[in-house]
């Protein structure tokens, strides 16, 4: 009967053993996941990057890049440690090891590498005037840079950026990922999280940004201006031209050599015709792989305590202010250029010279049918788009040497 | 950073990066004009060199006529002008006369499959 009781009490403690280690277990597993760890800034980036989602799938803005970089914001909210460094004890999260070729500025590079490779710069030769409405366009970037430095002279708390921080947010007027991304991981590594979506999401934005301020700077009859066909360009042209590119870029402005080195490449890869198969690659396999390493890692950086600042809001708004100033200073010099040439120059493909290729082309192609059915500026405003990459890079190496 | 060195910084970046992208795209304005110019002139001699060359021989006895071209059963003229468009697009003037349309013998493997094993294979 003793003997019988002894073992009751003892299979009890053990169910108690059982049961408490059981409560343990269950606690040490809430208190590992994602509800006890995160707090409501994570909450709000998870829904952030659901609107980002939306975007990209359902109303196709930039899908290619925004989709991973929703994605990106998602894990990192969810699951912070995929962005941890390696300790002595831990070998660190994957998205660390993706993020260091966005942090040693080894992707933007070869992203200018696969958009060489499908660039034709037919345009540009031919008509070699589109070079200036390509600088014209980058006056966004160093009005910009004026508007974020003294947007801490406002005193609203922490809302100041630092000279490098400024740069980073003033590229975002570049309208070229790439080369914000570049230039940010050089000078304001912080920042590229918000700096990144800022400048993908206004890219998406250019038909909606561009098109008010294309008609508001030009007049009906400016508008309607047909332009002359452009001349038709040689094989040998086309194969000079990245080599002299390059030459004259990495002499003068060796900071630029990178981006528009790489761009050069692909370019001459494509013109060459005789490494086809490398061309392809560079513009497909390799452009789509490091568009995705790219994207969730940018997206990565994106955590809660990161984005949720009064800086982000001022990144959005310098952002647009860059974007809108760079398309003024295009289409304003492009009214010069039609003043000058008497007409022959229509100041709205003026607008394409802020790169986002080929996006900014076509809103230059579409504003000008809109008054003219018959006139087709689409080519013509390819010059500016393209010659808007390289004024872009060059802002950029800019940058790089005055704040690096 | 004060106020007097924000107004510093902010001009100085504005007048060097301007002035620099501005000399910079200017300069290459002027090279791709140069030497696409150059380009431009000494093909235009080549070609009216070429046109001299054509122009000297004395013209030779009226040529004999064309031979039609042998069309196979069933394949209308447009395809055979279609056939001829692309022929001439893809050799130019340099294209050989067509002498036959007529059908290929039918291929068991896919069109497009084969296209992928040419492409794959052809630096081999």
């Amino acid at each position: 009967m003793l003997l019988h009781g002894n073992m009751k009490k003892k299979g009890l403690t053990f169910s108690v053993q059982i049961i408490n280690e059981f409560l343990n277990s269950v606690v040490d597993i809430f208190q590992t996941s994602g509800f006890a760890s995160n707090d409501w800034r994570n909450y709000i980036m998870i829904a952030i990057a659901c609107v980002l989602f939306y975007l990209a799938i359902k109303k196709e803005f930039e899908p290619l890049l925004l989709l991973p970089i929703a994605f990106g914001m998602l894990m990192v909210n969810l699951y912070p440690a995929i962005m941890a460094a390696p300790t002595d004890t831990a070998n660190g999260g994957l998205f660390y090891y993706l993020y260091q070729g966005v942090k040693l500025g080894i992707y933007p590079p070869l992203i200018f590498l696969g958009i060489g490779a499908m660039t034709d710069f037919g345009p540009l030769i031919a008509n070699p005037k589109s070079f200036l409405l390509g600088a014209a366009a980058q006056v966004g970037i160093f009005i910009t840079f004026i508007g974020a430095i003294f947007i801490g002279n406002l005193n609203i708390p922490n809302l100041a950026f630092t000279a490098q921080q400024a740069g980073s947010i003033a590229i975002i007027g570049g309208a070229d990922g790439p080369t914000a991304i570049y230039v940010t991981s050089k000078l304001a590594p912080e920042l590229l999280g918000p700096i990144a979506v800022a400048a993908y999401s206004y890219m998406a934005l250019v038909p909606i940004i561009q098109p008010p301020i294309m008609k508001a700077l030009t007049t009906k009859k400016e508008r309607m201006i047909v332009m002359e066909q452009l001349r038709p360009v040689s094989k040998l042209e086309k194969l000079l031209f990245p080599i002299i590119v390059t030459i004259i870029i990495s002499l003068l402005l060796p900071d630029a050599a990178p981006l528009v080195g790489m761009l050069m490449l692909g370019n001459l890869m494509r013109e060459s015709g005789v490494v086809g198969r490398i061309a392809n690659t560079a513009q497909n396999e390799l452009m789509n792989i490091i568009t995705i390493f790219l994207g969730v890692t940018v997206g990565a950086t994106a955590t809660g305590t990161v984005f949720l600042s009064p800086q982000t809001i001022g990144i959005i708004i310098l952002g647009l202010l860059a974007f809108c100033f760079g398309t003024a200073g295009g289409v304003l010099f492009g009214k010069l250029m039609c003043f000058i040439t008497h007409g022959k120059v229509n100041p709205l493909i003026g607008s394409a010279g802020v790169s986002a290729v080929p996006m900014a082309a076509r809103v230059s192609q579409k504003v000008g049918q809109e008054e003219n059915p018959s006139n087709f500026l689409l080519m013509h405003a390819m010059g500016p788009n393209v010659a808007g990459v390289i004024g872009s890079a060059v802002a950029a190496g800019v940058l790089i040497s005055i704040l690096g | 950073m004060d106020p007097q060195n924000e107004v510093l910084l902010s001009l100085t970046v504005l007048l060097t990066g301007l002035v620099v992208v501005f000399a910079m795209l200017v300069f290459l304005t002027i090279i791709i004009k140069a030497y696409g110019g150059a380009i431009h002139s000494m093909m235009k001699k080549k070609a009216s060199n070429k046109t001299q060359a054509e122009e000297k021989p004395a013209p030779a006895a009226a040529p004999a006529p064309k031979p039609a071209i042998a069309v196979e059963e069933g394949i209308s003229g447009e395809v055979v002008a279609a056939i001829a468009a692309a022929v001439y697009m893809t050799y130019g003037s340099a294209a050989p006369a067509i002498r036959s349309v007529k059908r290929a013998a039918s291929n068991p493997r896919s069109i497009w499959g084969e296209a992928g094993r040419l492409e794959n294979t052809r630096p081999f």
